[in-house]
């Protein structure tokens, strides 16, 4: 495995309302994190829609993700609806991705460097795609609440699923740091897969 | 085998809470010491392997092996039980609590289970092979108290007494030797199997990096066993428990095992706990393996979807049951199905009691098969079919004589007909002759009839005859009119102990009406999803399946709440909230209106499907058809055109030209002379017809503004109204006989002036229910009149389309009967009004309407389907809204071609 020229990418979905933007996606990195996150950690849960979705207990982790996540809510809930409240986007909800990269420090090969010492490698990147649902009703906000939850469980499931089918790539442990694999959370990266998130961080 | 773990109510649950391990409160800083000594799996690897007696490779081996799987098995046990159960941490003598680090993952250690866990202690890799581990997650009834029930809520929100399915495991699974003690009691949630398979790999002489890789991989894999603990389906039952201090029968209980407890087919995990579980009962999940070096490890779990437990009392389960089956239109027997059979036989009354309840007996019994199997199939599936299939028999009957529809949806509901259609066969063999006596009678014995002598003695009707665009306009009106008066007539009349709901009742219907509202999307689109299917089903009748859909619509807000038949999965829902609230305000009133409703529901469908068979039966018997269509024609020559016509085609104010009309002509001709028939009884009930015509004043309304679109969700509305107004009408009667008339007066009223101030009252009611169907989820007054006019939209190309229906249905008799020329050119103009409202209703109108309210709801709908797969339903329901759209421009289509015909 050559981790460094083709990380693996995992695409998830999360389905929120402007209201729970942050929760549901800070669940899901948690979640995310949780299976990537070596250090020795007691397993906890936070209650997200109704489920017990894993929460690392880490201050820095949890900082980043809550910085980020708000980061995300800013762009598709706020800025959505300034710029135009729903008009391409089905559901007139706004979208939005954002990424989680695990690296990993590998001692750089290239001779010309030698002083610069490590480069970090992503390995492994995780893209959620973000739908933020807009209820206007008590009904729809029933089914949007319905819907957000059993996207959040199909989500975590998801992750379970990938975590147990794609274990190779991880890089082996040879840090006695506290975590092994430095990360990076990117909302709305532009080179993302494709178009559409693309023109999400257009607007 | 401890199966209870300790449930001390030790409030030291903290241990208990796998997030919050008591000990070790961790800091988000602590992790980091910790990695320090376990970041690197090699490090902890091999300080264990060290740590071991390791000196000798072979020793180090063995302790490696002996020590994985033994950890493998004791984390992966705690991982689940942490999160189902209560557990006691085991406290060290230094008050610390001991916990087990394995696996980057700390966990507790427990008092419970250490003799089940002990065996994996002495196993070896090598020598020893550990058995498979077996967890089973349960709960116990046993810990209900008397008049407790344990029930499970099923997608729909009703609740199903577990007791009962498991007690019919006995039958099932008593044969199996298993523990049926336990059987009985226990409700296996969840089955977590851990094993260690695989033949003992030669190992590799350094194994030392392999460990770390494995270690590496075991923390992903046991982390991710502890991630989904935290979202099956039994995850909230044990926050419910740990929250609640909740009742003991809902704390789940573990049981650890070695081997499968299944010696036979049956499992108490997989066996169903309602009677018609949609979708599947369990779902199987397999971790990914995890490669040792004795073997691979293997973790999998097989659960139950639904885990919505609750306790209920049984009283209350027995009420709710009553609600339930109400608001499912009978989907159980008991009260609903009681209720059906009374209305039918007041109705009977009014119509042809004698044959009636003849027929009524088996019916009845019918009916509550064919309802149970409409619910029990499934809400969406199956029983929406017959469902429309019944509906669109009704609107082809209704549409032949506009006026028949009202009158026959209302029959229907009251007499047999729709149950037998909606039975089957066996139904249908019975009533043919019976069957269409019951028609014509009931259609004729409903308000109808003393309409028609009304409306034929009023000007009005014969002018618009004379004219056919005079016709074509008051027609639509007549009709609708007729139909609105029509139901109310006859709920009016029959039930006298109704009697007092009637005022009562229209009060109830609006407010269910109302509530329904919000909902009455989904059930619209139910409606439509079912009016499509029946659509489908009966492509032959192709005014059918737009009379279908326009009933739904019209009746979607009502008839949703009431019967929801066609669309019974998202009905269910929502008439269970509605249910819920109603039980709020009142559970009797409650149950009334939902009766009501759900009887018109089946009644309409009932009818639809009686006129259905009529017209099989005609096509079936065309000698009798024959005979019929002689019979009317003669009626129709002889008896002055405009009172007979305007009995049979009389439903339309064009009788005369409508009768032209083959379709009409045809069906009017069989029914005509029974009408006829009623008729005369009729007319010696004029007085009625004056406070009909005062309640018509309602429908008048209607008209004016909603115009066509108003009479057909008058129609709707009176049909919803009709459920209700079954009940009443047994008493009312003569008021709905006269209602009957008074519609053809009203129509009069109509067309001469809208505005009838002792109408306002009347009418303002049933647009609000109207409104409160039509429109979805809004309750304004004020946008009652648009909503009508969509409801209407629907609702007219339900009529235009019925026409169409009638003509297609009616093709074969119709041809015996339409040959003479009279008929045929009046055929033409009458066709031609009517394709002008199907066209404009049906195809246009309808279709917008539909997709008004759709496009309203569908963003989000689709955005459901897309994201979430559990709204399977839903998505369903709005691939049926969609095809019911689709349907309605058919119905359009067909109609189109009926025209040309």
């Amino acid at each position: 495995m050559d981790p460094q020229q083709n990380p693996q990418e995992f695409i998830l979905d999360a389905f929120v309302d402007p209201t729970s933007v942050r929760d549901v996606v800070g669940g899901i990195l948690h979640t995310i994190f949780f299976h990537r996150f070596f250090p020795s950690l007691v397993p906890e849960t936070r209650e997200v829609l109704g489920l017990s979705v894993p929460y690392v207990n880490d201050a820095e982790l949890d900082t980043m993700i809550a910085k980020r996540t708000s980061e995300l809510h800013r762009e598709v809930v706020i800025n959505n609806s300034h710029h135009h409240s729903s008009n391409n986007n089905s559901g007139g909800g706004g979208r939005g991705t954002i990424s989680v990269q695990f690296l990993e420090k590998k001692r750089r090969k290239t001779w010309y460097m030698r002083p610069s010492g490590d480069e970090e490698v992503c390995w492994e990147r995780w893209t959620v795609k973000v739908t933020v649902a807009e209820p206007k009703t008590e009904t729809e906000r029933a089914k949007v609440r319905n819907a957000m939850e059993t996207t959040l469980r199909g989500t975590v499931l998801k992750i379970v699923d990938i975590v147990n089918q794609h274990k190779d790539h991880i890089p082996p442990i040879t840090t006695t740091d506290a975590n092994p694999f430095p990360y990076q959370i990117v909302v709305n990266q532009k080179e993302d897969s494709s178009g559409w998130a693309t023109r999400i961080g257009i607007y | 085998m401890h199966q209870t773990p300790r449930q001390p109510p030790r409030s030291a649950s903290p241990a208990t809470s796998p997030s919050k391990p008591p000990a070790r409160v961790n800091t988000p800083m602590e992790g980091r010491p910790r990695t320090t000594s376990g970041a690197a799996d090699r490090n902890e690897d091999r300080t264990q392997d060290a740590a071991g007696p390791s000196k000798e490779s072979m020793k180090k081996l063995d302790q490696i092996v002996q020590s994985r799987p033994q950890n493998c098995f004791m984390k992966a046990g705690t991982l689940v039980m942490q999160n189902r159960l209560r557990l006691t941490p085991v406290t060290l003598q230094t008050g610390e609590k001991r916990m087990s680090r394995w696996f980057q993952t700390d966990t507790d250690d427990f008092e419970e289970f250490r003799d089940e866990f002990r065996i994996y202690k002495q196993c070896s890799g090598f020598d020893n092979r550990p058995p498979p581990l077996f967890i089973e997650i349960y709960l116990d009834t046993s810990r209900l108290k008397n008049g407790q029930s344990l029930v499970i809520v099923d997608e729909d929100n009703k609740r199903h007494d577990v007791a009962e399915a498991m007690s019919s495991w006995d039958s099932t699974g008593s044969n199996s030797g298993r523990q049926d003690k336990h059987a009985n009691t226990q409700i296996i949630l969840e089955r977590w199997r851990a094993e260690l398979k695989g033949p003992t790999p030669n190992l590799p002489g350094d194994f030392g990096p392999l460990l770390a890789t494995i270690y590496k991989k075991a923390i992903v894999l046991f982390r991710s066993i502890f991630t989904a603990v935290g979202v099956f389906p039994a995850s909230k039952l044990f926050r419910g428990a740990k929250i609640k201090g909740s009742h003991p029968a809902l704390q789940l209980r573990a049981r650890i095992s070695t081997n499968e407890t299944l010696s036979s087919g049956f499992d108490a995990l997989r066996s169903p706990l309602t009677e018609r579980p949609s979708g599947d009962i369990t779902t199987d999940y397999m971790f990914g393996s995890l490669e040792l070096p004795v073997g691979r490890f293997y973790v999998s779990v097989s659960y139950r979807n639904n885990c919505t437990f609750q306790v209920a009392e049984t009283e209350s389960l027995l009420s709710s049951r009553i609600s339930l089956a109400i608001s499912d239109d009978l989907f159980k027997p008991s009260l609903p199905r009681r209720g059906v059979g009374r209305r039918d036989y007041s109705t009977e009354v009014g119509s042809l009691p004698s044959h009636r309840h003849a027929l009524d007996a088996t019916d009845n019994q019918q009916r509550y098969g064919s309802l149970s199997t409409f619910h029990g199939e499934g809400p969406l599936g199956t029983s929406p079919i017959s469902a429309l299939k019944s509906i669109k028999a009704p609107g082809s009957d209704t549409t032949s004589p506009p006026d028949s529809r009202p009158a026959s949806v209302e029959v229907p509901a009251h007499s047999l007909p729709i149950r037998p259609s909606i039975t089957g066969s066996t139904a249908s063999a019975r009533r043919p002759s019976v069957s269409f006596q019951p028609f014509k009678h009931g259609s004729l014995s409903g308000s109808p009839v003393p309409r028609l002598h009304h409306d034929t003695s009023s000007s009005p009707h014969s002018i618009g005859r004379g004219t056919p665009t005079g016709n074509a306009l008051t027609q639509p009106r007549n009709r609708s009119s007729l139909t609105a008066g029509m139901p109310a007539s006859l709920r009016g009349g029959p039930p006298p102990a109704t009697e007092t709901p009637p005022a009562a009742g229209s009060p109830r219907p609006s407010a269910t009406g109302r509530f329904g509202s919000s909902f009455s999307h989904r059930r619209n689109r139910a409606s439509y999803g079912g009016a499509s299917r029946a659509g489908d089903d009966d492509q032959i009748s192709s005014g059918k399946q737009s009379a279908s859909s326009s009933l739904a619509q019209p009746g979607s807000g009502l008839l949703n709440e009431v019967g929801g038949g066609g669309s019974s999965g998202s009905f269910q829902t929502d008439d269970d909230n509605i249910q819920e609230f109603l039980k709020m305000i009142d559970s009797k009133k409650t149950l009334q209106s939902f009766e009501p409703s759900k009887k018109g529901e089946t009644s309409a469908k009932r009818t639809n499907a009686q006129l259905s068979r009529f017209h099989l039966m005609r096509e079936s018997n065309n000698a009798l058809t024959e005979s019929m269509n002689s019979s009317v024609q003669l009626q129709r020559s002889s008896s002055s055109s405009s009172r007979q016509l305007a009995n049979v085609p009389g439903m339309s104010a064009s009788s005369s030209p409508g009768k032209p009309l083959s379709p009409h002509t045809p069906h009017t001709p069989a029914v005509p002379s029974r009408l006829s028939e009623g008729f005369s009884a009729d007319h010696g009930i004029p007085t009625r017809g004056q406070k009909g015509r005062s309640i018509y004043p309602l429908s008048p309304r209607a008209y004016p503004h909603v115009r066509r679109c108003s009479s057909v969700a008058q129609q709707n509305r009176a049909l919803v109204d009709e459920e209700e107004a079954e009940v009443h009408r047994s008493t009312s009667l003569g008021a709905g006989d006269g209602e009957a008339p008074s519609i053809s007066a009203l129509l009069s009223q109509q067309t001469a002036t809208n505005d009838g101030a002792a109408e306002s009252p009347m009418l303002e009611p049933p647009t609000e229910l109207a409104t409160a169907a039509s429109s979805d989820m809004l309750p304004r007054g004020s946008s009652s009149v648009e909503r009508e006019s969509r409801p209407p939209a629907g609702l007219f190309a339900g009529l235009s389309s019925s026409p169409q229906r009638g003509r297609f249905s009616f093709g074969t008799g119709r041809g015996h009967s339409t040959p003479q020329s009279g008929n045929s050119s009046l055929t033409g103009p009458s066709n031609r009004y009517g394709r002008g409202y199907a066209r404009g209703g049906a195809s246009g109108i309808g279709a917008i309407g539909g997709h008004v309210d759709e496009t309203e709801e569908e963003p989000l709908l689709f955005d459901m389907s897309e994201l979430g797969q559990n709204m399977n339903r839903r998505s369903l329901e709005e691939a049926r809204g969609g095809a019911s759209l689709g349907s309605n421009d058919r119905g359009g289509y067909e109609s189109s071609r009926g025209r040309r015909w």
